[in-house]
């Protein structure tokens, strides 16, 4: 045992402790976040505002504006639940990786893809997949300048790769599946690639975009799935309503002034019922904006909150939305009803199934990972090769190694 | 032989884990039978290179085990029909079968004693044919095997392989067999009345037994 707890329990209580008065001082911001969220019924006001921001010197604003007209909804509104389609398809994707160990007795990183298909008003069994994919060559673990690729650029590739299966399956699925076909990522759709960090970060969103052509193309309703989040843009849009328009600037932007601390979903919990989603609004970042820039208005990303909760205790998540989704109230009630009906299968735990099925089916454990590592070590002994890892991951394990007891006998 | 249920070669399943004793074997959920996958079914497998020796033994209990997702789909108001369908088929969910041996076949001899080996991994489990549960049940030295079982509802699984191996005999030679049956039960049990009475109890044989061995005497 190496994590001496006598000397963790005093920091756990006092991290207890800092949490409950954070939650005391943050529910008296909820009051006046209410308030102005209440007051901010005037979508042509909100639009001004927007505009100024967007046409100033003021570049810092990072906030929540509504979707572009005729498509934007007032702030405060609610959507309630609506019919479920009789039928659809629902494709979930979600990754894991193995990341590159210096140590190990060879360089490799390995991305695992898990695709689940779930045919909604069928009695049908639903079709899983896995894509798993080992890299080991000298130009998938090197950038140009020979340095090895970090666990940064294998996340990049993971999510790239999450987008195109969905992509591949989506449009092979196009002309002989139920319509709509929701097709849902893991995590939020507005990627950020860019830093020195990544090698081929502009060709990853190069083919991130080609990506999410392919699922306009076959008319997909691609949502991002966020669990938890912890974003704060309609906090931000709240802020930037209250100011004066001599006092907006980047310094006075920077933070939330009187609503700093207070998420949208702590916001929201207090506003929406089960079932309920809020107003469609888009993120105001430079990001958004190149995704439009690059592929037109239709690749805009919007977002809604909802409350996928049964009962009275808020489940906010957030679901992102391209465009050619955001402007179809059709498609935005069958992307809000297909969600709550995954949300509902499994009880408790207010979770989209086809996404807790294509995460178990990406999952790598470290059980697996042993066998591929054996795997691997047999396959080179077979090319005359001599597998050996470091001495330090040699000695970590043997340090770390289950201990035995003395049996008579034995 | 009239009405006599024919059990042809099925599969049960494959050897998980095994000894001498026993073993148990997996498959899918969805690939339960109501015919091979039966508490007291007799059923064999392979122990060695030739398709000659092969244990018995007795399916004694089936296992289905859950896991975190499975608990959380049941505490929903109402399980959805595809996820029900997803956890049978695609989810790698085994059921288990155990099974006590209670004898092996070696060149066409039965033995009803605990085989020389253990089947190996991944063994093909299948159910016996009605001939074998014939064959090897004309002797009932394998009572003493169940009956000393440990872990294992033994009363309760000699009744239930019984009344199983009934089904291979003829109709007119049903009764005479739970009658032999019963006799060298009471003499295993003859130290413990209470026990015996319950074994002769789950084994009574049925009324439509009887009249067709009163038919055929």
């Amino acid at each position: 045992m190496s994590l001496e707890f006598v000397k963790v329990v005093e920091q756990v209580q006092r991290m207890g402790r800092y949490l409950g008065h954070l939650n005391t001082s943050l529910s008296s911001r909820i009051e006046l976040a209410l308030q102005l969220f209440y007051a901010a019924d005037d979508l042509d006001a909100v639009h001004d505002r927007i505009d100024l921001v967007r046409n100033s010197s003021v570049s810092g604003y990072r906030g929540a504006a509504p979707v572009p007209r005729p498509y934007s909804e007032i702030i405060p509104g609610v959507g309630a639940a609506p019919a479920v389609p009789e039928r659809a398809t629902i494709i979930a994707a979600d990754g894991s990786q193995i990341y590159p160990d210096q140590h190990e007795s060879a360089l490799y990183y390995l991305i695992n893809i898990g695709l689940f298909v779930y045919y909604h008003g069928e009695a049908r069994l639903p079709t899983p997949f896995t894509h798993p994919e080992l890299y080991f060559s000298e130009s998938a673990l090197k950038d140009k300048d020979g340095r090895a690729v970090n666990n940064q650029t294998v996340n990049a590739r993971r999510s790239l790769m999450e987008m195109q299966w969905l992509a591949r399956e989506t449009w092979a699925r196009r002309a002989s599946d139920a319509q709509p076909m929701l097709t849902i990522h893991d995590g939020g759709l507005l990627k950020f690639f860019g830093g020195t960090d990544i090698p081929d970060a502009a060709q990853i969103e190069t083919d991130y975009m080609e990506a999410l052509q392919k699922l306009n193309d076959a008319d997909a309703l691609l949502i991002g799935y966020g669990d938890r989040p912890r974003s704060t843009t309609l906090i931000s849009l709240l802020h930037l309503l209250r100011l004066q328009p001599y006092e907006i600037n980047d310094a006075v932007l920077r933070t939330n002034g009187d609503l700093e601390g207070l998420t949208d979903a702590m916001l929201l919990a207090h506003v929406l019922e089960p079932g309920e989603r809020s107003a469609l609004l888009v993120q105001n970042s430079p990001q958004n904006k190149e995704y439009r820039d690059r592929k037109g208005k239709d690749f805009e990303i919007a977002f809604f909150y909802m409350n996928v909760a049964e009962s009275n205790r808020p489940v906010i998540v957030r679901v992102d939305l391209p465009m050619w989704v955001a402007r179809e109230p059709g498609a935005v009630n069958a992307v809000h009803a297909l969600v709550l009906s995954q949300c509902n299968i499994q009880g408790r735990r207010r979770y989209p199934y086809v996404l807790t099925r294509a995460d178990e089916l990406a999952y790598v454990s470290s059980i697996e990972k042993g066998q591929l590592d054996e795997l691997i070590r047999v396959a080179m002994l077979r090319n005359q090769t001599q597998p050996e890892a470091s001495n330090k991951l040699q000695t970590k394990d043997l340090a770390r190694g289950v201990r035995r007891k003395y049996r008579l006998g034995a | 032989m009239n009405n006599r249920v024919t059990m042809t070669q099925s599969l049960v399943g494959r050897v998980l884990r095994a000894s001498t004793v026993g073993f148990d074997c997996g498959t899918r959920g969805s690939h339960l039978d109501d015919r091979l996958h039966t508490f007291g079914a007799f059923v064999r497998t392979l122990i060695g290179d030739q398709d000659q020796a092969y244990a018995i033994g007795l399916i004694y209990a089936i296992r289905i085990d859950d896991d975190p997702l499975a608990r959380e789909l049941v505490m929903a108001n109402m399980v959805d029909q595809n996820a029900l369908i997803d956890q049978r088929e695609n989810r790698m969910v085994p059921v288990e079968i155990g099974v006590v041996n209670i004898g092996y076949r070696m060149d066409d001899t039965f033995i009803q004693s605990l085989p020389p080996r253990p089947p190996m991994s991944l063994a093909e489990v299948v159910a016996c044919t009605s001939d074998e549960v014939y064959q090897f049940t004309q002797r009932h030295d394998f009572f003493r095997l169940v009956l000393n079982a440990k872990e294992v509802p033994s009363d309760e699984l000699i009744a239930a392989s019984i009344r199983y191996a009934s089904w291979a005999y003829p109709e007119d030679e049903r009764y005479d067999f739970f009658v032999r049956c019963g006799r060298y039960l009471a003499r295993l049990l003859s130290h413990d009345l209470k026990r015996l009475a319950h074994v002769l109890e789950l084994i009574k044989p049925s009324a439509l037994d009887r009249s067709s061995a009163i038919r055929t005497s």
